[in-house]
């Protein structure tokens, strides 16, 4: 080994300690009775080791009993929402997408350059620019604090892109394959359903687990639409928590818990999520 | 089974004419063969009748009823894509077995009817497998399964054996010609290649630029080809066409050209003076016609270069040149010439295609 070797590993070896440590930590006390966690010297390890704060999110044990109460539950709901939201999003959002990329991809229709611009140019908008007329509008509509006020912003920020994108993957797909079932008896409908969307299927798949992924971690919209609210996902839930007193190892546990989607979906895609992701991340924030 | 009719079909991609005024009659239980260049048409009409694609105007009938407004799905054609546009994700039994599906056929009926055609072209090792564990010649069998299970009342089928190597496309040829005579339903076939054209059809349409040139038996085309195109584009090496004026001197008539003067019977020069009014005219000659020899025959004949001689095993091909032109000339194998060497080429008057040099039409 020559010196370079050294200084790349260590500078390797400092990476990712860097960037892993914090989830270490993160785990550590989660898994930490509370006061515990402020010990000096630090434990690195849990101990005594405890799933309290898991199993008191989740509903099987009981809240512990603290200053705040009622995190436990705020925290379990967020969860549920979470779901909730980013289940419905991603499921109306991908059945949108792929219907319009599929036209966008085989149809000749009037001003179809002129809507695909249109559908380009609302990723080219800050999103900051579109916040207060957000928010307004949906005040005003009384859709601020409820699940459908969610859905619609995260269905609506995911459709142009994945519009975009499946768009790429419809027009690869061979044409002959579609006259083909055309001719062997299927209608359109038919043949968009079963061949179609059949041959499309592992790339729907994964835009639609990656926009879930998207939702789930999404904070700006979640904060703005539903903070504090019966509909507030997960990661207002957690930001609740760092109120007047935080109690450190329950936070641990929800962020542990809403990490999991990720960390499943990186399993999933392995390596082709670094050329996703920066897809994925760049949804919401740019789209709406 | 049915007849297919074509009336003024045009068919336009923006400003491209695809087909231009194409009128056709595909007589029940035939096999027609749509011929030509690429780029000609020829796979624009297929889908037409497909239902594929809409012509911008014209109308379709199969069978004795118009079906320019029914969808693909309702025409009840069945077609093989170059391409074999098999179902990548359905195993062989499911490509074939699919169009009985959507038609709802009961299941027992499907195992029945896809284990029968399988055997017919001896696939059944194929139902089990998917398509991207097939050869070329594997899919293209599938696909054709695919097409007849449900026994179509027309048989469409863009250049089926185009993917294939040459090998096989002689085999594979046999058999859709066996499969024709055995389903007895109207095949229409398209193809670039002329000797798949000339073996399978019935009767051929060539093509080009959008427009029928030749509707005829494959003897015809071959025979009496009625346009300098068809001349040139049917026969291998193709037609040898030479410009040439008709004269007449001391009370004989003769065709000249550049750098030959060939005499002509009276005869001949009636049927072209009955035909014509015009003296611009393009000779026509196999290359499989001309006779060579050293010494100068009788009568119609040009003096010629040997520019160069080609063996392609059982003949060979010899360029000859007639000032700039150079003219190909099939012979058999023990034909022996050298280059730069003077010979004379003469042909029967039987085998001379004359054609007016403005239209590039056959005179008679």
């Amino acid at each position: 080994m020559n010196r370079r070797t050294v200084v790349l590993a260590v500078a390797v070896v400092l990476t990712v300690v860097w960037s892993i440590f914090p989830i270490y930590w993160m785990l550590n006390i989660s898994l930490m009775n509370e006061p515990d966690v402020l010990n000096r010297p630090p434990n690195w390890v849990p101990n005594p080791l405890t799933f309290n704060h898991y199993t008191s999110i989740i509903g099987w044990t009981k809240e512990l009993s603290r200053i705040v109460s009622g995190q436990e539950q705020s925290i379990r709901r967020g969860i549920v929402n979470s779901f909730i939201v980013g289940t419905s999003s991603s499921l109306i959002a991908m059945a949108l997408a792929t219907l319009g990329a599929y036209a966008f991809a085989r149809f000749q229709f009037r001003f179809k350059g002129g809507y695909f611009f249109m559908l380009l140019l609302s990723r080219m908008l800050p999103p900051v620019s579109i916040i207060v007329p957000y928010y307004l509008i949906f005040s005003r509509s009384h859709l601020v604090g409820t699940h459908v006020g969610l859905i619609i912003t995260y269905v609506a920020a995911l459709i142009p892109i994945n519009i975009w994108l499946l768009l790429g993957i419809f027009s690869s797909l061979p044409i002959e394959v579609e006259s083909s079932a055309r001719v062997d008896g299927c209608g359109r409908l038919k043949t968009y359903s079963s061949v179609v969307l059949r041959m499309a299927s592992a790339a729907i798949i994964s835009m639609g687990l990656l926009a879930f992924g998207t939702i789930w971690n999404d904070f700006t919209y979640a904060q703005l639409i539903a903070a504090g609210s019966p509909a507030q996902t997960l990661q207002s839930s957690i930001s609740g928590l760092f109120a007047h007193y935080v109690v450190f190892s329950l936070t641990g546990a929800a962020v542990t818990i809403g990490m999991v989607p990720s960390i499943i979906l990186i399993i999933i895609f392995g390596r082709r999520i670094t050329q996703l992701r920066g897809l994925g991340s760049m949804t919401l924030r740019e789209a709406a | 089974m049915a007849r297919i009719v074509l009336e003024n079909i045009v068919k336009k991609y923006g400003k491209v004419l695809a087909v231009n005024n194409v009128s056709l009659t595909v007589p029940d239980k035939e096999f027609i063969v749509l011929l030509g260049p690429s780029g000609c048409g020829k796979t624009t009409i297929l889908k037409t009748i497909a239902g594929l694609e809409r012509p911008d105007s014209g109308n379709i009938y199969i069978g004795d009823e118009i079906v320019n407004e029914k969808p693909p799905e309702k025409r009840d054609v069945a077609m093989v894509f170059q391409s074999y546009a098999l179902y990548p994700y359905m195993s062989g039994f499911d490509n074939i077995a699919f169009p009985l599906r959507v038609r709802k056929m009961p299941k027992p009926e499907i195992q029945q009817t896809v284990r029968m055609v399988a055997e017919k072209l001896g696939i059944t090792s194929l139902l089990d497998r998917k398509p991207y564990q097939m050869s070329g010649g594997e899919m293209q069998r599938v696909a054709v399964a695919r097409a007849m299970v449900r026994k179509p009342r027309v048989f469409l089928l863009d250049e089926p054996l185009s993917n294939l190597d040459a090998k096989l496309r002689l085999s594979a040829r046999t058999e859709l010609k066996k499969l024709h005579e055995e389903l007895g339903t109207t095949f229409v076939y398209v193809t670039h290649d002329q000797v798949e054209a000339l073996v399978l059809a019935d009767k051929v349409a060539l093509m080009n630029n959008g427009e029928i040139q030749q509707f005829d038996t494959p003897e015809n085309l071959y025979d009496r080809p009625t346009s300098t195109f068809v001349a040139a584009f049917v026969g291998s090496p193709s037609t040898n066409l030479l410009q040439c004026s008709l004269r007449d001197k001391d009370g004989s008539a003769f065709l000249e050209g550049e750098g030959f003067e060939l005499a002509i019977s009276p005869g001949l020069r009636q049927k072209i003076g009955s035909s014509t009014s015009r003296r611009e005219l393009i000779l026509g000659i196999r290359p499989e016609n001309f006779h060579l020899s050293r010494e100068r025959p009788e009568a119609c004949s040009i003096e010629a270069e040997v520019y160069l001689v080609e063996s392609v095993g059982s003949e060979v091909i010899v360029d000859l040149r007639v000032a700039h032109e150079i003219l190909k000339a099939k012979l058999p194998s023990r034909f022996k010439a050298s280059e730069g060497e003077k010979l004379w080429i003469s042909f029967n008057e039987d085998d001379m295609h004359i054609f007016d040099r403005e239209r590039e039409k056959r005179l008679f």
